[in-house]
């Protein structure tokens, strides 16, 4: 079988990432899926910063802030790129040979454990749920290209074998994975400025829902409440809590803050009212990048933290930064 | 601070980065302008790291020190370090 290369010009090797995840960005990795399908539609050439308005919808869940992404219908307006549910009912190496030699991607579920990718932290040292995009695939040689986090990967090999399970006996106990399709044979090159005024009515309808008590001071509420828990439940906990959390809020300001000041550049938002809220959201990203160190070291040497300050002051430049945005935006009618 | 204090500051970093970076490179190597996140210092990690720069060196890294830049090179951190310390 020849190789199935979906995205023409792709490889791993000298991959340059979107500036959404360069190293000088406060979070370079935000949460698997919405890395991922940044990274993707970056290497089909649109512009990502267009779709991040469902940042601004973000809540805080009691144990878990929202884990954002994009909505399929939004990415089906901006870009014409298509998601839709997979239906895994025979081996996935077998829907990916089908699909991509159709020209189509697969979003999948994945484990890190053989993700060469995540070297230093979970390959081949721990099974870790996470979301890969499939781009390219060589099933006779065994490599695959794929999107993941920051970047775009290629691996091969006993990693190829383990991943798609290739050689094992059928394991009536082993679910198949969740994944998606991703159609992107009616995809829209639209211009910057008719993408930034589609996106400017995208983020009032997700400003509408907004949650109507601030999502921050609930935060600052309930850490104050688990600090006791967390301190007993030891640093790797903490570890896994903050990235439910804090990183999620982190992450969300500070891609709301380079997507309205994207629409300013491309004149669907005053550029007064996007940097004063850029700012905001970006000093609320800073914040949240400090927390996340000071809630360690207050888990790790179980000391006490009194963070309300902080929470009121992140709470209070969201509470701006969105009504500021909310007064410069319209629900398209 | 003398030459030999600067130069045990800077061990003891590249001690704490082998146990707590989980790097891809080999700390003994490591340029002290080179850059720890590309060399796979993870946002995990790098709380990691800053933990044990705090005990170790007994100190505490202030709010405005709580960044990403601070932990991005061994020389960034000893000039952290360096800050904190006055010397």
């Amino acid at each position: 079988m020849t190789r199935l290369r979906v995205i023409g010009g792709l490889h791993a090797s000298g991959y340059r990432r979107h500036t959404l995840h360069v190293d000088e960005r406060l979070w370079v990795e935000k949460n698997c899926y919405v890395d991922v399908i940044i990274e993707m539609l970056h290497a089909l050439g649109h512009e990502p910063l267009a779709a991040m308005g469902f940042c601004a919808a973000i809540d805080f869940e009691g144990d878990n802030f929202t884990f954002f992404k994009p909505q399929h219908e939004e990415l089906r307006e901006l870009f014409g790129v298509d998601l839709q549910e997979l239906n895994v009912w025979r081996p996935l190496l077998d829907h990916a040979t089908e699909h991509l030699g159709a020209g189509k991607l697969i979003s999948t579920e994945a484990d890190s454990f053989w993700l060469p990718d995540t070297a230093g932290t979970d390959y081949r040292r721990n099974h870790v749920k996470t979301t890969i995009i499939i781009a390219e695939l060589d099933s006779t040689a065994g490599v695959l290209g794929y999107f993941h986090n920051a970047s775009y990967h290629e691996l091969h090999g006993e990693d190829f074998d383990r991943l798609f399970r290739r050689g094992e006996p059928p394991d009536p106990t082993f679910l198949p994975l969740f994944a998606e399709l991703v159609r992107i044979d009616r995809m829209l090159h639209r211009s910057p400025s008719e993408l930034a005024v589609l996106a400017a009515g995208r983020l009032a309808v997700h400003l509408e829902r907004q949650p109507a008590a601030n999502p921050i001071a609930r935060f600052g509420e309930r850490f104050a409440r688990d600090l006791p828990s967390l301190q007993a439940a030891g640093l790797a906990h903490y570890h896994a809590w903050a990235f439910s959390t804090t990183r999620q809020l982190g992450a969300a300001s500070e891609l709301l803050s380079l997507h309205v000041g994207w629409m300013a550049e491309h004149g669907a938002l005053p550029s007064e009212v996007a940097a004063t809220a850029a700012d905001q959201l970006m000093r609320l990203s800073e914040m949240a990048k400090a927390f996340i160190l000071k809630g360690a070291r207050a888990v790790s040497a179980r000391k006490p933290l009194d963070a309300s300050a902080s929470f009121e002051e992140m709470a209070q430049l969201w509470s701006d930064a969105l009504q500021g945005l909310g007064r410069a935006v319209r629900v398209p009618t | 601070m003398t030459d030999q204090m600067a130069a045990d500051r800077t061990t003891n970093i590249r001690r704490i980065l082998r146990e707590h970076g989980r790097l891809s490179v080999d700390t003994e190597s490591l340029a002290v302008d080179a850059d720890l996140y590309q060399a796979g210092l993870t946002s995990h990690a790098s709380v990691n790291v800053m933990l044990a720069l705090e005990g170790e060196f007994e100190v505490e890294f202030p709010d405005h020190m709580l960044r990403r830049g601070v932990f991005s090179s061994i020389a960034a951190i000893r000039a952290a370090l360096e800050e904190l310390s006055g010397s």
